[in-house]
């Protein structure tokens, strides 16, 4: 294709979105309205999925081990934990760690359980282990009470009943942001599609006389199609805005009342990826949505 | 120039729009398609212009088979006819040099060869002085003349018009019939599609008649006559 060509392509599309002034004015609002809400929408389920999945891996499985377990005892208690597979982290817990622990929940709580221990550390040594994923968990602890191989543990604690709930959880919130996320989509698209048509409608005339001249299907296409990534990129320019303008605003107001489940959550995304993300989604909305108007046309 | 081999078109839920239509229009040929509103006319242009598919028969247009063609080759095939319509089909928000430097520009030609070409066919239709008039600013005859440029600014050895003068009064139709006449001369092979009986009685030239999709007078010269009784 020659330059002027193009030259000539980019401002046909300019020239109508410029005379289709009131039209296009509608286009571009369609696709910041239903940008606008899809960025809102898809931003809170993944802040929804991130905190779902975070929940799981705040929970480790404690080990303790037996009274009379030595310290290198201990110490080789989990070098050999580290050796099972889908463990992460290990962490050894001395029996003195432990008291100091139980002393500053006292100074927390306010309670005296250390005292009425009159000096005695009737408490184990203990072993933290972290799982590679949740779902690991759960044979992690069944090799870790398998007394055969590790007879020096007296006893696992892994919250088995709380981490299945989190995990299914986690996948339900999963599940249903990507149906969610899917159906306003899918909501967008025709929204911006039903716009684009009016838009090819009042072209018609031009599309026709482009064929009959002999104009090829992609040159016929490419104004529509460039007016159609118009629209998606602006309208997505103006949603980015208004989403991180709210987005600020909210985060400013819940920042005084944060939960403590919110602690060790992932950072949300900033500007910069909710910018690229809805523009991603705008131009390729503009693009899918532009050629399938003009599907009709060009048969 | 074009042949036409025992043609049907059918369109789904009609009957056959035309039936078994033979016909043969050699290269620098002047031909009027006549008949009653619904005898086939626009059909048989939509045929030879790839709008409309044959359901039997076979049609050449310049040396390409119509039925072998696919369809990434039709613009080609367009870029070789012009093609004019009872309604203009102007854009109404370029003036009229813009009208006829778009059929150019669509087909990817050179700002340069723009420049050359339009004045020439303006010049040719009567209407350089007109270029930078708008169509809401012309009379009915001046909108066909500057349809007609465009038809021609890709010099195609063939233009088709459908009801050229459909819309005009009939001294206007003469002026257009003149134009089409001079174009002729120049080699272009011209088929026009009309109910015009002025123009074809005024400038006689072969006549085809169309009545229920099948011929039923070729003549040359012919003058008009619907009732299909032979006047050569």
């Amino acid at each position: 294709m020659r330059l002027s060509s193009f030259f000539f392509l980019v401002d046909e599309a300019g020239k109508s979105i410029r005379r289709n002034g009131l039209m296009s004015l509608a286009a571009f609002s369609a696709v910041t309205v239903a940008l606008s809400v899809f960025g809102g929408a898809v931003f809170f389920l993944y802040r929804l999925h991130q905190f779902a999945a975070a929940q799981p891996q705040r929970f480790v499985i404690a080990v303790f081990l037996q009274d009379d377990a030595s310290r290198s005892t201990s110490t080789d208690v989990e070098r050999r934990i580290q050796g099972i597979p889908g463990v992460t982290e290990t962490r050894l817990v001395t029996k003195e760690e432990a008291l100091g622990e139980l002393m500053e929940e006292d100074r927390k709580r306010g309670t005296r359980i250390v005292d009425a221990l009159a000096g005695a550390n009737p408490l184990p040594d203990r072993i933290d282990v972290r799982t590679a994923s949740p779902e690991r968990s759960r044979s992690v602890a069944a090799v870790l009470r398998n007394e055969t191989r590790f007879p020096e543990v007296a006893a696992v604690r892994d919250e088995r009943e709380m981490l299945d709930k989190l995990v299914a959880t986690s996948k339900l919130v999963r599940t249903l942001s990507a149906i969610v996320a899917g159906l306003l989509l899918f909501a967008t698209a025709v929204l911006v599609q039903n716009t684009l048509r009016l838009t090819v409608i009042a072209r018609a005339d031009e599309i026709q006389i482009m064929r009959l001249v002999g104009a090829s299907p992609a040159f016929v296409r490419l104004p529509i199609v460039l007016e159609g990534i118009f629209y998606g990129v602006a309208g997505a320019i103006a949603a980015s805005l208004l989403v991180i303008l709210v987005l600020s605003q909210l985060s400013r107001y819940t920042a005084s009342f944060e939960s403590p489940l919110a602690v060790g959550m992932p950072p949300a995304p900033g500007p910069w990826m909710i910018l690229v993300v809805l523009m991603a989604t705008g131009l390729i909305l503009g693009l899918v949505t532009s050629v399938i108007s003009l599907r009709r046309f060009l048969r | 120039m074009i042949q036409l081999e025992n043609v049907t078109v059918t369109f789904d839920g009609s009957g056959s729009v035309l039936r078994r239509v033979s016909l043969t229009i050699p290269t620098g040929d002047f031909v009027y398609i006549v008949g009653t509103t619904g005898a086939g006319k626009s059909t048989l242009l939509r045929l030879l212009y790839c709008d409309a598919c044959p359901s039997s028969g076979t049609v050449l247009v310049a040396g390409q088979t119509l039925e072998r063609l696919r369809p990434t080759d039709i613009p080609r095939l367009r870029r070789r006819m012009g093609i004019v319509f009872q309604d203009f089909k102007l854009l109404p928000d370029r003036n009229v040099y813009e009208n006829v430097a778009f059929a150019l520009r669509v087909i990817g030609a050179s700002n340069r060869e723009i420049r050359r070409r339009v004045p020439d066919v303006l010049e040719l239709v009567g209407l350089i002085e007109r270029y930078d008039a708008f169509p809401h600013q012309l009379s009915g005859g001046e909108k066909q003349r500057v349809a007609i440029a465009r038809a021609l600014a890709n010099t195609p050895p063939l233009l088709l018009a459908d009801e050229p003068t459909g819309n005009l009064d009939p001294e206007t139709s003469c002026g257009i019939a003149d134009v089409l006449e001079r174009i002729n001369q120049l080699g272009t092979t011209v088929v026009v599609a009309t109910h015009d009986k002025h123009m074809v009685d005024t400038f006689r030239k072969r006549v085809v008649q169309i009545e229920d999709g099948c011929i039923v007078r070729d003549e040359c010269p012919g003058y008009y006559d619907a009732a299909g009784g032979a006047t050569a």
